[in-house]
């Protein structure tokens, strides 16, 4: 299964990548919102995506937003964002754009490969 | 059977009325009816045709309407299906058999209700017949008719169909011979009283008496029906509501008892029960510990990570943040969104208040609904373990101590003692080096090597709690960060000082005494046989030699019950020079004059050692200048403290000076703090010094200087039949500062004077 990683922070997002490919996940990593929606428009295996929602260019909300404009509706997307804060106005246009995970930093990454295998399953 | 309530009665009235109109209805229509005979014959004919292949039910086309309207009818009536098999449940007849009957009424035929049982005539069945019958035809003959016809073969009898009647009156008779325009019904009619067979008559039934009989007929039927319904209705009604009734009562006294069960768990439950809603917000149902918990706040309707807030001040704005946001991504979301937050809720916490510190745990358990697999609510639960965590903390300083006395225990007194002293000394003179501002990396290579020997000593002897700490000494010093080094390095040291002198101290505690006087008894004991051996072969006279012996034993009972002096004083050494050590001063030296024939009972020992502690720590912190000071005075760097001891042979006590060679009292404190006057007497001091509350320094120190001691002292002296006072030191000049000396005056009762004889033996 390939995962996209979104992150603007070098070490979070090694880290995440590291435990990934430990997991034998296929992945993809960008630093930014504008290169994570065009490595996701180039590689059509991508399912999972995991995105911060501050970062340069295009925040995690706003590539989400953009993917799923151009997404084939059928196709099954799990996002996991990563939080610092949250207020209830984010949480709505995330909603709104089919955002179901939230996660706060710093990630717990048993945690989120554990979700990750639970929702292969479901 | 009564309608239940009046209001049914009024219903059913109405009911009967519609009825009676439709009825009339139904009449009116009759003469279509019949002119749509033709109709119903064809209908008739294909029913029988259907019939005759076997078919059980046909549909019939609503060809004719006033033919189905009155089937329709009728069917009602008789709770019949119009297009199945059509049942004349009452009758016990099947409606098909009546078909049979309208079709024999169509070619022209007699249908005869014979009765089956003569006697009751209940039960009749209905025969048609080939020809003719006369209603006066007697049964006899009619009986004779069947039997020859049957013998004979011939089709005269033709007994079509039996339908078993249970009523004489011929009420289904006149159904069907309504239904059969043409045919003709003969009832079985009894003739007077007689139940003989010949006694019967057959009448033929009137087409009016048909007609009002199916009129009452249905009527009659309706109305029962009605009633019927209504009756059910009220049973049901009642039996229902009884049923509701009760089953809500059973379940209203099971939710009494559950939310009594809920209330007492909550009330008594020594646990914080919360309930936080999706907002974050805490539910009004809480426990009552809960309460108990946080008395000062108003726990419900308030968002969690705030209740975590306030009980816990430690707990920054970037903790809490985390805490809100880890609930805000859980709280309402898909369940698996707590295992991606749960690690910034805490698990565990430790709530400094001033005067208390307690220890909470809290368990999180999301509430997710089923049909969405959200988490709608999440219950906090938290407890205290204060209690637990004192208990856990006091068993490991324990265990702790037990096991730091075995490891004690494998080593000899001597091993002990010289490892502990050259320890000591060896970090102390560390310390001195990271204080002396030498650069780090003089100052790691300096303290490398003897941390490195204290570590591999420690382990020698096998003290792991001293060598565990010498090893995280040696990683912070060799750990790359070279910006961290002093500030850990001091303070790793001083750890490794706390641990070698904790197990100092509990060498001291329990193990020290208790080798010593063993050792010394085992040494007196054996030096007493060689004594007496030593007497028992000496040359010289028995008088002579028994007066050594008991000189010899009264020395020996001395130095069982006494202990010198000095030798007690001497263990101060160690405790002057690691205070010195705290107040940044060079360890002073403790000189003694004069204390060498005294020795204090055992028995006062404690109370002396607590006396002379006060006084050296006076001495020390108070008396004793800084090191600069000293210089700059002119002294050596290293102060003195002098105990002097005078007496004399026959006195009844001793007087014990304790002074050192600091600066002395500094009178214009004392004069700022308590009196004006120019000239400070000696009996001024005293009252001054000994009174609860002195103190001359500005500040307390964390070893003295709260001004507890000297009162506490003079009552430990008065205690032993004492005195102590201050005196100033004659012969110094006059000036800010007054050197002065304590003086004890102690019972020799408690220290005792032993004759020089004693004193070689002891």
């Amino acid at each position: 299964m390939a995962v996209l990683v979104v992150d603007d922070s070098d070490s979070i997002r090694a880290e995440l990548v590291n435990i990934l490919k430990r997991e034998s996940y296929e992945v993809f990593e960008a630093s930014d919102g504008e290169a994570g929606y065009e490595l996701f428009k180039s590689n059509d295996k991508i399912m999972t995506i995991i995105t911060d929602y501050h970062m340069p260019r295009l925040n995690g909300l706003e590539m989400i937003e953009k993917i799923k404009h151009d997404q084939n509706p059928t196709q099954n997307l799990n996002v996991f964002m990563l939080t610092t804060e949250s207020g209830e106005a984010l949480k709505q246009k995330s909603r709104e754009l089919g955002i179901r995970f939230w996660m706060v930093k710093p990630i717990q990454s048993d945690a989120l490969i554990s979700v990750m295998k639970k929702l292969q399953i479901r | 059977m009564t309608p239940p309530t009046a209001l049914n009665n009024q219903e059913l009235q109405a009911q009967v009325a519609s009825l009676e109109i439709q009825i009339k209805r139904l009449f009116q229509t009759e003469k279509e009816l019949f002119e749509s005979k033709s109709a119903m014959n064809r209908h008739l004919k294909r029913i029988n045709t259907l019939n005759e292949f076997g078919l059980s039910s046909l549909t019939l086309k609503h060809e004719n309407r006033v033919l189905t309207n009155y089937l329709d009818m009728l069917s009602k009536a008789f709770t019949l299906t119009v297009g199945g098999v059509f049942r004349i449940e009452e009758a016990g007849a099947s409606l098909t058999d009546i078909y049979l009957g309208f079709q024999s009424a169509i070619e022209p035929r007699t249908a005869v209700a014979i009765p089956i049982d003569p006697l009751t005539y209940d039960t009749c069945s209905i025969t048609y017949l080939n020809r003719p019958f006369s209603a006066h035809e007697p049964l006899a003959a009619l009986l004779a008719t069947q039997l020859e016809a049957e013998e004979e073969g011939t089709d005269e009898l033709e007994v079509v169909c039996t339908i078993p009647i249970r009523k004489a009156d011929g009420t289904l008779l006149s159904v069907i011979a309504f239904l059969c325009e043409s045919g003709k019904v003969i009832v079985p009619e009894r003739v007077g009283a007689s139940t003989n067979q010949t006694d019967l008559e057959f009448v033929e039934l009137s087409r009016a008496h048909c007609e009002s009989t199916v009129r009452n007929v249905i009527a009659t039927k309706l109305h029962l029906n009605l009633l019927e319904q209504y009756r059910a209705l009220n049973e049901n009604l009642e039996e229902k509501v009884a049923e509701r009734t009760a089953t809500l009562e059973i379940r209203s006294r099971e939710l009494f008892e559950k939310s009594q069960d809920i209330e007492s768990v909550f009330d008594h439950i020594q646990v914080g029960i919360l309930v936080v809603s999706q907002s974050g917000k805490i539910g009004q149902s809480v426990s009552r510990h809960t309460g108990e918990m946080f008395k000062d706040l108003v726990v419900a309707d308030m968002e969690i990570w705030k209740l975590i807030s306030a009980i816990n001040p430690s707990c920054g704005p970037d903790i809490i943040a985390k805490i809100k946001n880890g609930l805000e991504n859980t709280l309402g979301e898909d369940s698996l969104n707590f295992e991606l937050n749960k690690h910034v809720l805490p698990l565990s916490m430790v709530c400094e208040t001033p005067g208390t510190t307690r220890y909470l745990t809290f368990t999180w358990d999301p509430i997710v609904e089923p049909d969405t697999g959200r988490i709608n609510r999440m219950i906090v639960l938290i407890r205290d373990v204060s209690t637990e965590k004192q208990l856990e903390f006091e068993k490991s300083i324990k265990d702790k101590k037990t096991t730091v006395l075995s490891e004690i225990l494998e080593n000899n007194k001597h091993n002990f003692d010289s490892f502990i002293d050259r320890s000591i000394e060896e970090i102390q003179s560390c310390l001195y080096i990271i204080d002396s501002g030498e650069s780090l990396e003089q100052v790691r290579s300096l303290i490398s090597p003897k941390i490195h020997t204290i570590k591999g000593n420690a382990r020698l002897h096998g003290f792991t709690f001293i060598c565990d700490k010498c090893h995280e000494v040696e990683d912070v010093l060799l750990s790359p960060d070279i910006k961290l080094l002093l500030f850990p390095v001091r303070s790793q040291m001083q750890s490794v000082l706390n641990e070698i002198r904790l197990y100092k101290q509990i060498f001291e505690d329990t193990l020290r005494n208790f080798t010593d006087k063993t050792l010394n008894r085992m040494q007196l004991f054996a030096e007493a046989l060689d004594y007496l051996e030593e007497v028992v072969q000496r040359n010289g006279s028995a008088e002579r030699r028994i007066e050594d012996v008991g000189a010899y034993v009264g020395g020996l009972r001395l130095s069982l019950s006494t202990e010198k002096l000095s030798s007690i004083l001497s263990t101060f050494e160690s405790y002057t020079t690691s205070m010195a050590f705290h107040l940044k001063k060079h360890p002073p030296l403790l000189a003694s004059v004069g204390l060498e024939r005294l020795r204090v009972r055992t028995e006062y020992i404690g109370l002396f050692k607590d006396i002379f502690q006060h006084l050296y720590t006076n001495c020390v912190d108070h008396g004793l200048e800084t090191d600069e000071e000293r210089l700059l005075s002119g002294k050596a760097v290293s102060g003195v403290i002098t105990t002097q001891a005078l007496w004399s042979d026959g006195q009844s006590e001793v007087t014990i000076e304790v002074f050192d060679d600091g600066r002395g009292l500094d009178l214009d404190k004392i004069r700022a703090r308590y009196s004006e006057a120019v000239f400070i007497s000696d009996a001024y001091l005293n009252e001054v010094l000994f009174t609860q509350g002195f103190t001359s320094k500005d500040q307390a120190t964390r070893l003295s200087g709260r001004g507890i001691g000297m009162s506490s002292v003079k009552a430990a002296v008065r205690a032993l039949g004492g005195d102590i006072v201050v005196q100033k030191i004659p012969g110094s000049k006059p000036g800010r500062y007054a050197p002065f000396k304590f003086v004890l005056k102690i019972p020799t009762a408690v220290i005792e004077v032993c004759t020089e004889q004693h004193e070689r033996v002891a």
